[in-house]
């Protein structure tokens, strides 16, 4: 069956650890341009499968940015209303996080022996312009940031959303942070 | 079914917004056990901990004053607020301020003093705002109320679940029943006291600048437990939002957009016509008659695609349009567009008018407390025509804050040494029933086509230039509804654990009971308003200085008025 030109082939991730013995993938052909994963989210939902489990919260309208729909799209960690959709996706939860149910993760509770990824994000803070006020470690949806005898680190990189949230640069106090996408 | 275990505390809080949180923080402070629902994620979801704008009125040094604050206020309202809640809650915004800086939001200072912005309808600059001017407060609170909670060992936060109905014994509010979304089990709640604070409903109209999860769940919940509920009719509309593109769907940046830059809007025929509407003025009318303009050639059938009007600054040359793009480049929205490549300077922008906030909820006394007893209702759910017929903007943030102070002491003070009321065995079999109807049911009706169709309906009929015929029409679609859809939703999806569907339904099935609401009020208030407009009733009457009281009258919506008093303010 050749794919139709306007559709994207978005692989999900499904699993309920009540009923399931194992994780599986499912592969959806939904239309992609100009829309955001969030969109294919609920379009895959509304069209083809109303048990498909995701999180939304602000929809990412206006400049602040909830977290609730942290995922992963292609390996890379990201919040799907401001992800973009690419004609070939693989949609995973977000790897920090333990799975509640298909894409939906329990943010109290971190994955024990998750292993060590490099981050897709390189996050810099400037020591001269950092205050320590500590924003960034109150903001950042996914806890990428901690204080650690004193100082800020990125410790969490590799869980970073990069792009899609931006919360840290947008309310650091002194622009003391900046984002850039390795790949 | 066995014996459903109930979760007991002293008070309830239901929704982790700013009020609730606010609410629960003062009786948890006041020496009770508290427990506070969320709908979702704890800090994430909800609407002001994400979109409060930019202004936190407060009356904080002279020569300005309460009073002033009190008039200005009431002004905006068209005399139409509950003068006393106004007085009460709008005395606590001065150490409202000082608290929230206290916890850590930045606001933005010169010394001692806060700076405070003038915004609309001021008469002394009043809105305090972000350190960095134009930056919405909404991240300050997610990040600075959150963690007060958290360290408070006797609030119980249950998030991931979706609140369906309060639990009665005669007159007196026991508790609430719910969906625990994790374990797709039912959860029933007793306790002492329960406020209610749940936001507002603007879910239930098509697009919003807030998100689709505002479904107004506990206005239909108060309304069917017997609160009498009030100002359903006063919507207010952000006049421009973006429409299209989707990854800027429902943004407010337009509004600002349009204070920097002139655009010229669009029908679909591509005819500028607010040279139409407005010979002189043209596109640079107020934004609010650009909204109504484009309201209006929606219904008439030249609306964009999407539903709106396009957004066009192709007649600016491209280098003053790059000039302004380069001086915003931070913002979130341009940035937006600029990863999906597309180019203001080219194409237009799809934008209408979005519902933003709302005033109806239950009616409450100075202390927050409603007609039943043990429940209280804050922030947007807690009206009792608080805003009037208008709310002035950056009211909301001092009302939630203050009404979430007064609640919670008055709750704890009243339970201290209250004994737990009891729960009515039989109507918790009910309402668990019916909270698990959808999910049994073999019937053909969607969630999301009862949804769709209340949002349509309001969007349609219960916008601006309301008229009695399209009023009626919807009533009738939300009747048909529940004598032919609503007896046959069910979901597709079965399985119990965060099952999204059976959200949709029961959210779905509330939305029915408040699209009633507003358009019923809606009808019954013969006159233009503030933000209710009736084309049919163009003027404002001094006989309808009342507000409209909604009741369930043995099943069925009963209403009536209220005088408005004026202890404060006299109308001029």
């Amino acid at each position: 069956m050749s794919q139709n030109e306007d559709l994207a082939r978005v692989k999900i991730f499904r699993f309920d650890p009540e009923m399931d013995k194992e994780e599986r993938y499912e592969t959806f052909e939904v239309p992609y341009e100009g829309r955001t994963v969030l969109n294919v989210l609920e379009a895959i939902y509304s069209g083809f499968d109303q048990g498909l489990a995701f999180r939304c919260g602000c929809e990412g309208k206006h400049d602040s940015r909830c977290g609730a729909c942290a995922i992963q799209v292609n390996g890379l960690p990201a919040l799907a209303c401001k992800r973009i959709s690419e004609k070939e996706m693989v949609i995973e939860p977000h790897g920090k996080f333990e799975v509640i149910k298909d894409l939906v993760v329990d943010f109290n509770k971190i994955r024990e022996g998750i292993p060590k990824k490099e981050p897709s994000v390189q996050i810099s803070i400037d020591p001269d312009k950092c205050i320590k006020c500590g924003d960034c470690v109150a903001i950042c949806p996914v806890g990428v940031y901690e204080t650690k005898k004193g100082e800020i680190q990125a410790s969490g990189a590799e869980f970073c959303c990069g792009d899609t949230c931006n919360q840290c640069v947008t309310y650091c106090q002194t622009g003391a942070i900046t984002l850039q996408k390795l790949y | 079914m066995g014996k459903n275990e109930v979760i007991r505390t002293d008070v309830l809080v239901i929704g982790g917004g700013i009020a609730g949180i606010r609410a629960a923080i003062e009786a948890h402070d006041n020496g009770v056990h508290v427990i506070l629902v969320n709908k979702g994620a704890f800090g994430r979801d909800g609407a002001a901990v994400w979109m409060a704008g930019d202004g936190f009125q407060a009356a904080m040094y002279p020569p300005d004053s309460l009073e002033q604050h009190i008039e200005d206020t009431v002004r905006g309202g068209h005399f139409l607020n509950n003068q006393e809640l106004v007085k009460t809650f709008l005395s606590l915004a001065p150490q409202s301020v000082e608290e929230i800086s206290k916890w850590g939001m930045r606001l933005a200072k010169d010394g001692k003093k806060f700076l405070q912005a003038r915004l609309p309808g001021q008469t002394h600059a009043r809105s305090i705002h972000h350190v960095h001017f134009g930056k919405m407060l909404g991240a300050e609170y997610r990040k600075a109320l959150p963690r007060q909670v958290r360290r408070r060992e006797n609030i119980r936060v249950m998030e991931d679940l979706l609140f369906v109905d309060l639990l009665k014994n005669g007159d007196e509010v026991v508790g609430a029943v719910g969906l625990d979304l994790i374990r797709g089990a039912p959860v029933v709640i007793n306790a002492k006291a329960t406020i209610l604070a749940t936001g507002g409903f603007m879910g239930c109209y098509s697009f919003t600048t807030a998100n689709s999860m505002a479904t107004g769940d506990g206005h239909g919940a108060a309304y069917r437990a017997g609160a009498a509920m009030t100002g359903m009719e006063f919507i207010q509309f952000m006049p421009t939002a973006t429409l299209w593109p989707d990854i800027v769907h429902g943004d407010m940046f337009t509004y600002s957009l349009l204070n920097h830059l002139c655009a010229i809007f669009y029908n679909s025929l591509g005819e500028r016509f607010m040279e139409r509407y407005y010979p002189e003025e043209k596109d640079w009318a107020t934004r609010e008659a650009v909204a109504r303009a484009i309201a209006k050639e929606v219904r008439e059938g030249r609306g964009s695609p999407h539903g709106g009007c396009y957004l066009s600054l192709r007649h600016l040359p491209k280098n003053l349009i790059d000039e302004w793009l380069e001086r915003n480049k931070d913002s979130e929205f341009l940035r937006s567009l600029k990863r999906m490549n597309f180019d203001l300077r080219e194409d237009g922008l799809e934008v209408g008018p979005a519902v933003h906030y709302v005033q109806g909820g239950c009616w409450i006394d100075e202390r927050c407390r409603t007609n039943l007893g043990r429940l209280s209702a804050i922030g947007e759910v807690g009206s009792g025509g608080k805003d009037g017929a208008d709310r002035l903007a950056g009211n909301s943030l001092p009302f939630c804050m203050a009404m979430g102070v007064v609640s919670g002491r008055d709750a704890a003070e009243r339970v201290k040494s209250d004994r737990m009321p009891e729960l009515d065995e039989a109507e918790v079999e009910g309402l668990i029933k019916r909270l698990h109807a959808p999910l049994e049911r073999k019937g053909q009706v969607s969630p999301q086509e009862v949804k769709a169709r209340v949002r349509r309906n309001l969007q349609t009929n219960a916008v601006f230039q309301r008229r009695a015929e399209d009023l009626n029409a919807g009533i009738k679609e939300i009747e048909e509804m529940r004598d032919v859809m609503l007896p046959k939703l069910s979901t597709r999806a079965k399985a119990k654990r965060f099952n999204r569907e059976w959200v949709d339904a029961l959210e779905a099935e509330n939305m029915v009971d408040v699209a009633e609401m507003i358009l019923r009020s809606a009808l019954m208030r013969e006159e233009s308003r503030g933000l209710h407009e009736r084309e049919d009733f163009p003027a404002s009457h001094p006989e309808w200085l009342k507000h409209i009281i909604i009741e369930r009258v043995e099943g069925r919506m009963s209403f009536s008025t209220k005088p408005v008093t004026f202890p404060y303010v006299k109308p001029k």
